[in-house]
């Protein structure tokens, strides 16, 4: 009996200090890999389960559910599976501007094909208050994502990891496909990566997908034939990344990263529910459309192709148990955008494996070249035009507090943030009445999220 | 930004010659779930979901997310 004990007691010994050597190892491999590579016993699982909240002050509101389930099959060999599900609802900006005076659309502000291939909106007629921020408020998607991953060595110092992705929605289907490697130098204490990924999706816009600056057409009982034309009902879209990165240990308690990406996206850029107000280019009033009552808006266009460099920086330190996770991001695009993001965590051990982490985001961006909050008549009309928010001049900050607690079968953890977005219009759309209105409302929201691993 | 590149590529071989050599048996603290690279991988891609549907930059630590017609 004692001697059972005895063995036993050395098989689970043995078992930690394997353990630990793997964690060991892992703790350098892999830097560009899309799950951190932590040891687990080989034939376990570990099961990360997440729900979210996500909610803008009246604007869109996201549900989602997330599991993703690791386990090493076979000794250095990690299978990695995600599976996402989100259900958005609520209003979200059409890209119109808010005007001095009352604003009318028609719900929902889609598109569906008629007999003669053209398009039409149609549905209830709603107003939009002077100064107010017209949305869609009829905006609702349900998208459904998975990923499988493999990493395994391929000799002594360099692991591979490769695997897929997909994802759809009600009108938009993702699949693309990645590998990265990553090889150590300098006893383990380098590590140079580097991957790639491709993917091919397919815009479905619901209807058809509207031609770039064709009047946006508004069908009431009065108009009940007012149409406009039609581009094709499905688009593709295509996006190849390239990422180098290398993770240097400084010392028993640091660690930093840096990675330098490309990214190349070609097809279908635009966003088909997106429209521009053309105003007076003096009074800055929004102009008449060619439905009575409405006023004239034309759908945006962006260009086809897209190309954007990041180099991004990473500092992890341990101050006796607690951890700071520092980064710095810096991108750039031949849109004109330009971008820069501090992020910061810092984990606060407390007694009885409990945690608090406080998070701290920064972020900023230059417009693109071809943002406009609206379009001015009379000029000449330009090659590619969009008022989406997200490609204007704006800065955001993310402030969240983490709480987290190891149990018996795992570790539980909650946090809540607040994201602000504090937008510009762009210059020329200081016009008129427009200089009245608040072009560019802030956007708030509310992230909510409860979490529970599985496994240790 | 080739300013920064620039920087950085210089600055890194000091960077890596300048560091201590850490050996494998010292590695307790580095080995730690909170010192991975991507401590947690599901708030991270959460964070980079949510990110890349408001604002025009995604990516950097791994590759630009996507898959969703939310931008």
């Amino acid at each position: 009996m004692q001697l059972k004990r005895t063995r036993r007691r050395r098989r689970a010994a043995v078992e930690n200090i394997n353990v630990s050597l793997a964690a060991a190892t892992c703790a350098l491999l892999g830097t560009a890999s899309p799950g951190a590579v932590v040891a687990q016993e080989i034939g376990k699982w570990t099961v990360d389960t997440a729900g979210l909240y996500y909610g803008e002050v009246d604007r869109v509101r996201d549900l989602s559910l997330s599991v993703l389930a690791k386990s090493q099959p076979f000794e250095d060999k990690y299978l990695t599976l995600t599976a996402t599900f989100d259900t958005l609802t609520g209003a979200s900006p059409n890209g119109a501007a808010p005007s001095a005076s009352l604003q009318y659309f028609t719900t929902p502000i889609t598109l569906t094909r008629t007999s003669g291939g053209s398009i039409q909106t149609g549905g209830g007629r709603y107003v939009v208050g002077a100064g107010d921020l017209p949305l869609d408020s009829t905006f609702k998607d349900t998208r459904y994502a998975g990923s499988a991953h493999w990493q395994q060595p391929l000799g002594r110092l360099t692991n591979i990891n490769f695997g897929g992705s997909l994802s759809t929605e009600n009108d938009y289907t993702h699949l693309g496909v990645d590998t990265q490697i990553a090889r150590d130098f300098n006893n383990r204490n380098t590590t140079l990566s580097g991957g790639v990924e491709w993917s091919d999706d397919k815009v479905k816009p619901i209807g058809s997908s509207p031609i770039p600056f064709s009047e946006v057409r508004f069908v009431t009982s009065l108009n009940p034939g007012a149409t406009g034309p039609t581009g094709p009902s499905s688009q593709g879209k295509h996006v190849r990344d390239f990422l180098i990165g290398v993770t240097q240990v400084l010392n028993r308690q640091t660690i930093v990263q840096v990675n330098y990406s490309l990214s190349r996206s070609d097809g279908y850029l635009t966003d088909p529910y997106k429209m521009l107000s053309v105003v007076d280019p003096v009074t800055g009033d929004l102009l008449a459309g060619t439905d009575p009552g409405y006023g004239l808006y034309v759908y945006e266009n962006r260009p086809d192709t897209r190309d954007q460099r990041s180099l991004y920086g990473l500092l992890k330190h341990d101050f006796n148990g607690n951890v700071l996770d520092a980064s710095y991001r810096v991108m750039t695009d031949d849109w004109g955008v330009s971008s820069r993001t501090l992020d910061l965590h810092y984990r606060w051990e407390l007694s009885g494996d409990k945690f608090l982490q406080p998070h701290l985001r920064f972020y900023s961006q230059t417009a693109a070249d071809f943002y406009h909050t609206v379009l001015a008549d009379g000029g000449s009309l330009p090659t590619y035009a969009s008022a989406d928010y997200r490609l204007g001049k704006f800065n955001a900050v993310t402030v969240g507090m983490k709480f987290g607690a190891k149990t018996r079968t795992g570790v539980f953890s909650a946090r809540l943030e607040v994201y602000k977005q504090t937008a510009n219009p762009s210059a020329d759309a200081l016009i008129g009445s427009l200089q009245t209105v608040d072009l560019t409302p802030k956007l708030t929201a509310v992230i909510g999220e409860l979490s529970y691993r599985f496994g240790n | 930004m080739k300013k920064l590149l620039a920087l950085a590529v210089l600055t890194a071989p000091a960077l890596v010659a300048g560091c201590a050599n850490v050996q494998p048996w010292d590695r307790d603290v580095l080995a730690r779930d909170s010192m991975q690279i991507v401590s947690d991988p599901v708030d991270n891609s959460i964070d980079e979901h949510i990110y890349f549907s408001k604002e025009a930059s995604s990516g950097g630590q791994g590759f630009g997310g996507g898959g969703c017609g939310c931008n």
